[in-house]
């Protein structure tokens, strides 16, 4: 007996904790909108009645439209555990590129040859990573040099204009028109973007795929554990391919957007995009661990990455001190959100 | 036990040694190309691979332990703008020069490594945000200038001094002996066996009473240093240090994940070594060289360099995938049950 | 199975490199032609150095002729003269320490401007002209990477290389500066008859171009200007005199400003030569001839039309009237995102002035959202290349530093520029 009560009393009383502190919990459900917040408050201060004017804030939804439109396909690949489309600059170069090249044909076949070439490299990616679990990173860098070399051999690596692809038929040349005009149409008297429109649309279709259908239950359980998922009999080659894909066909949106402001198709356009679209993502609470965070979560990254840059330029930062704050935003909106993670024992 | 040993040519060898037949295949183009076969070329070629290699061996370093490290790309950049900066606009000796940029490099790498083991972010997101933060300090510090050696070419020139007859410089020289250096830790040293066994499996690291945070910043920091140092040499023998230089083109951080790649390091960790990823470095480089002579245009190169690394995810994804669907069966006792009966069929 | 996978991969490799040959067997063929007449040429040029004076020949009476009637005849693609006389440039007194100046002075970028002022001093390793004449001569170029620009820039250099009787090989490294010097390493081993080189990093320029002539072939510099420690080591520079036509480009902003009002700035990639000469140009010229025109503020958003566009947007918002004029460094995207901002808030009084000569930017002009460009020719800027090396060839004296002529595009002129060149 006596040995009982010395070795119940060797057991030391567990001190962990494991009550979860409400602040984890409240950080955790608001994510990035406590930055969207403080940068308010901030462009509030420095700038008081301009800084929510119509004007200012057309200014910061119409610069991260692009981002944004890509950022709610990229959602999906981030979601599903596959860490990055690193082919995203190529996808939208080339979907720009073959938008501008069958201008001749119409608007429409323009607009859909764009689409289809973009949605192509999707359905590769998809059928490689999801069927055949290529390393997600890796393979879409090498298609991305393959695409690159493919697309400057088969252009000369020169850049192309809608204008002048048209030629002299007047029909063409209306249709380049219009090919020029989608990034300049604006609602409301001028105060609402085509693009932002669009933006707002995509990542709506993107919060109802997510949370609404089959497709996006099953790509949560794909995302956060695939062993599992493939045991209760999900579709797992089937579901990766779809989440690639919605990501090229919003990356091709983003080409084709990107060609008509520009007014050019480029082998560059979209360049940086990889990386960029990947760090509004991860703003947005999205983890790389796969099957966590939200779409508003993302749009509220992607709002963070405009608002930044807004206030930076409003305060006149040059752009060198710029990029530190950028980082160090970002290693900090990062590790908050890991750490909120940690300690609801998510991760 | 005498057939074990003999080597076999069968898939596994070519898989193995993939990054000498990708090599092979190159100098093989070569004889095609103008020029290829001569000591000047090859001293070229060497000396065109050592920043990627110095890049590569950090890069490879990190794979293995199971990290991505994207930072190695603006680390050399930062560690060839301080050792000129210290050295020109401050007037620093050579050797001390060195040692800043070095530790600039090992202070980087350390920050990575916190964040990747005592922070707990995914090494991708961190290295990420890391060149930002480099970037913009890097930027700071020089305005974005190129800084030169200002016609102090004594030591640029020393470092080109090659040996008799053969192609080896002296940049090149300190190039393979960090190789030599790195691949006898990596094998020899129980801070590599460490390494794989933190890459290949986090919880038997942790069973065997190995110290993965220490060690994955230890891990992080040695990148650092080899980048820093890498790029300290690079400015030297340029004489010059650009900050964009980890940006343009097929950036130094892509040739060094595709060597990486072709070399056989497993992106999952536990798997790869350094000398695979310097053959491969030397590969692409030389192909480079050949490309240039035979077809002259840039988007050849580009398009075949990412031929080679496609060829190369596809065949180890095929192989894995085959791998894959026979799981679970047993050929062995499958034959042993052939040999036996006799029969084909169970 | 897997074997046999394997080795196919392998062969697959080896074929795919082979078939790379296969196109460029016919143009090696021709090059190695022309290389060994070159080596023929040059080997004779070398027993003839002693008296260099000595002529050439037939060959020479026959460059001369071609170089006489190409200067004349050659046009470029929108109708200008393809290699037309280079201008030389005055040389003001050098402060006595341009760094003590304040940077919006003048003076402070002494030595960016006026780079090759003391051009005088060459390397005596320099080699001496043949004076054979330029027929039958190879030459590689190596730019600085892809870009429609260098696009028109090829295009000049063979129409300019086919008129004088040369011939040209065009490498690019991809903006990559590893593999422009692995490229300098190549195009020495290959021993052409010159090599023309856009340095992609100025102050590595001189390394670059030691090598070069160290190696006995002459270099020449073109486009991009290296600092003058280079130019001891170049036979000649040409090129667009970006300082020039920046003071000439703020020129006309300042007038069309009325002398008043505020000005803000979108820079080039920072630290490069264009940065200094697109950014501080303008600023030191306004200052000194425009008093009452201030500088609100200078970013460097990159080559993004949407980045440009915040940016511009953003200015709108903190500076209100007080902005009322925009210098770019670049007349395509950076243009096209700046006009976009200015029509999007209705503030198209704002006047911008955009540097380049894309077709982007002249068809602005043209439309009157943008007040004024500089004609500044790729296909030229090889042409003046070409034509300067043809010369030197031919035994002439050539400018140490050449440069090409320029124009102030604006609504009044544009038509003359078309079709454009890129």
């Amino acid at each position: 007996m006596t040995n009982k009560a010395a070795d119940a009393a060797a057991v030391k009383k567990d001190v962990r904790r494991t009550d979860i502190s409400k602040r984890s919990i409240i950080v955790n459900k608001l994510g990035i909108y406590i930055v969207v917040a403080i940068l308010l408050v901030v462009g509030l201060i420095i700038k008081q009645g301009d800084y929510v004017s119509i004007d200012n804030l057309r200014s910061i939804l119409s610069a991260v439209a692009l981002t944004g439109i890509c950022c709610a396909g990229l959602a999906f690949v981030v979601y599903s555990a596959n860490f990055n489309d690193m082919s995203l600059p190529m996808t939208i170069a080339l979907s720009g590129m073959m938008a501008v090249q069958l201008i001749p044909f119409g608007i429409v076949v323009s607009v859909l040859g764009g689409l289809a070439a973009g949605t192509l490299v999707g359905v590769v990616n998809g059928v490689l990573i999801g069927k055949f679990r290529a390393n997600p990173i890796i393979w879409t860098l090498a298609f991305n040099l393959v695409l690159s070399g493919i697309v400057r051999v088969a252009w000369g690596g020169s850049q192309i204009y809608p204008d002048v692809v048209a030629g002299d038929s007047p029909a063409a040349l209306a249709a380049a028109e219009q090919f020029t005009s989608f990034a300049r149409t604006y609602f409301l008297n001028g105060s609402l973007p085509l693009m932002v429109v669009v933006m707002i649309v995509l990542f709506v279709v993107a919060y109802i795929l997510l949370t609404r259908t089959k497709f996006g239950n099953q790509l949560k359980i794909v995302g956060s554990n695939y062993e599992v998922a493939k045991l209760s009999g999900i579709n797992t080659s089937k579901t990766i391919i779809l989440a690639y894909v919605f990501c090229s066909f919003c990356a091709a949106v983003t080409g084709i957007f990107y060609a008509s402001q520009t007014k050019i198709g480029a082998y560059s356009n979209g360049e940086g995009y990889d990386f960029s679209c990947l760090t509004a993502v991860l703003l947005g609470g999205m983890m790389l661990s796969g099957g966590k965070g939200t779409i508003v979560g993302v749009f509220g990254g992607v709002l963070v990455v405009g608002m930044l840059n807004n206030i930076m330029t409003l305060i006149g930062i040059p752009t060198f001190q710029q990029y530190l704050v950028t980082g160090l935003v970002f290693l900090f909106v990062v590790w908050l959100n890991t750490n909120s993670e940690r300690k609801l024992g998510r991760a | 036990m005498e057939t074990t040993k003999k080597v076999k040519l069968n898939a596994g060898f070519i898989n193995d040694y993939r990054a000498y037949i990708f090599l092979a295949a190159v100098l093989v183009a070569g004889l095609f190309a103008n020029n290829f076969y001569t000591v000047f070329n090859f001293t070229s070629i060497f000396n065109s691979s050592a920043l990627y290699t110095f890049i590569g061996i950090g890069f490879t370093l990190c794979m293995i332990a199971g990290h991505m490290d994207l930072s190695v790309g603006y680390m050399a950049t930062l560690g060839a703008i301080m050792v000129l900066g210290m050295h020109t606009l401050s007037g620093l000796p050579w050797a001390v020069s060195f040692i800043i940029a070095i530790g600039v490099g090992a202070l980087f790498g350390l920050f990575n490594g916190v964040l990747v083991a005592k922070a707990k972010i995914h090494s991708f997101i961190a290295t990420l945000g890391t060149q930002f933060v480099i970037k913009g300090i890097m930027n700071i510090y020089c305005n974005g200038a190129e800084i030169s050696v200002k016609g102090d070419y004594g030591l640029t020139d020393a470092m080109a001094v090659t040996v008799p007859v053969l192609p080896f410089s002296v940049y090149f020289l300190i190039t393979l002996a960090t190789v030599v250096i790195f691949a006898v830790v990596l094998s020899k040293t129980r801070f590599g066996r460490n390494v794989y066994i933190l890459g290949g499996n986090l919880e038997t690291a942790w069973l065997a009473g190995i110290k993965s945070d220490k060690n994955t910043i230890v891990i992080f920091m040695l990148s650092g240093i080899v980048c820093g140092f890498g790029g300290a040499l690079y400015a030297v023998y340029t004489g010059t240090a650009t900050p964009t230089l980890g940006e343009k083109g097929i950036a130094p951080l892509m040739v060094a994940l595709t060597a990486t790649i072709i070399g056989g390091t497993d992106i999952n960790g536990g798997k790869g070594s350094v000398v695979n990823t310097f053959i491969s470095i030397l590969a692409i480089v030389a192909m480079f060289s050949v490309m240039t002579t035979i077809v002259g245009k840039f988007e050849m190169q580009i398009l075949f360099i990412g031929i080679a690394l496609a060829f190369c995810v596809i065949y180890e994804t095929l192989s894995k995938y085959n791998k894959q669907k026979t799981i679970g069966l047993r050929p062995n006792l499958y034959n042993e049950y052939k040999k036996e009966t006799g029969r084909q069929r169970i | 199975m897997k074997k046999f996978v394997a080795i196919m991969v392998a062969v697959l490799m080896a074929a795919a490199l082979f078939t790379a040959c296969a196109p460029a067997t016919e143009p090696s063929a021709s090059t190695e032609a022309s290389s060994e007449a070159s080596a023929e040429a040059s080997a004779e040029a070398s027993t003839e150095a002693s008296e260099p004076a000595v002529d050439g020949g037939d060959n020479l009476a026959e460059s001369i002729e071609m170089w006489n009637t190409a200067v004349k005849e050659e046009m470029s693609t929108d109708n200008q003269l393809l290699m037309p006389d280079p201008i030389e440039k005055a040389f003001p007194e050098r402060p006595d320490d341009p760094a003590a100046l304040a940077e919006d002075e003048s003076g402070h970028y002494y030595d960016q401007e006026y780079v090759g002022w003391d051009a005088g001093q060459k390397s005596d390793q320099l080699p001496q002209s043949p004076g054979d004449g330029a027929k039958g001569k190879h030459i590689i170029v190596i730019v600085h990477g892809d870009h429609a620009w260098t696009n028109a820039n090829m295009k000049g250099w063979e129409q300019a290389c086919e008129a004088l009787g040369m011939t040209c090989e065009i490498l690019s490294p991809n903006w990559d500066q590893a593999l422009q010097d692995q490229l300098i390493d190549q195009a020495i081993n290959a021993k052409p008859d010159a090599i023309a080189l856009i340095p992609l990093s100025a102050e590595n320029a001189t390394q670059q171009f030691r090598k070069i002539t160290q190696a006995g072939i002459p270099a020449f510099g073109y486009n991009t200007l290296t600092t003058s420690d280079a130019m001891p080591y170049m036979i000649a520079w040409t090129g667009p005199d970006d300082w020039a036509q920046m003071r000439d480009l703020a020129d006309t902003l300042g007038e069309a400003m009325g002398g008043e009002g505020g000005v803000a700035y979108i820079t080039h990639n920072v630290g490069t030569s264009p940065y200094y000469a697109r950014t501080y140009g303008p600023i030191t010229e306004l200052k000194e001839k425009y008093p009452n025109i201030k500088t609100l503020d200078i970013q460097s958003p990159g080559f993004e039309a949407a980045d440009v566009k915040q940016v511009v947007a953003d200015w709108i918002t903190r500076f209100g009237d007080d902005l009322n004029a925009i210098f770019l460094a670049d007349d395509s995207a950076q243009a096209t995102g700046a006009v976009d901002a200015v029509k999007e808030s209705g503030r198209t009084d704002i006047k911008i002035v955009a540097a380049g000569n894309s077709k982007t930017g002249q068809d602005l002009v043209k439309s009157g959202d943008l007040l004024s460009i500089n004609y500044q020719s790729a296909e030229g800027d090889a042409g003046l290349a070409a034509r300067t090396i043809a010369q030197w060839f031919n035994g002439e004296e050539v400018l140490p530093v050449g440069y090409l002529t320029t124009a102030m595009i604006t609504a009044d002129n544009v038509d003359d520029f078309y079709p454009t060149q890129w």
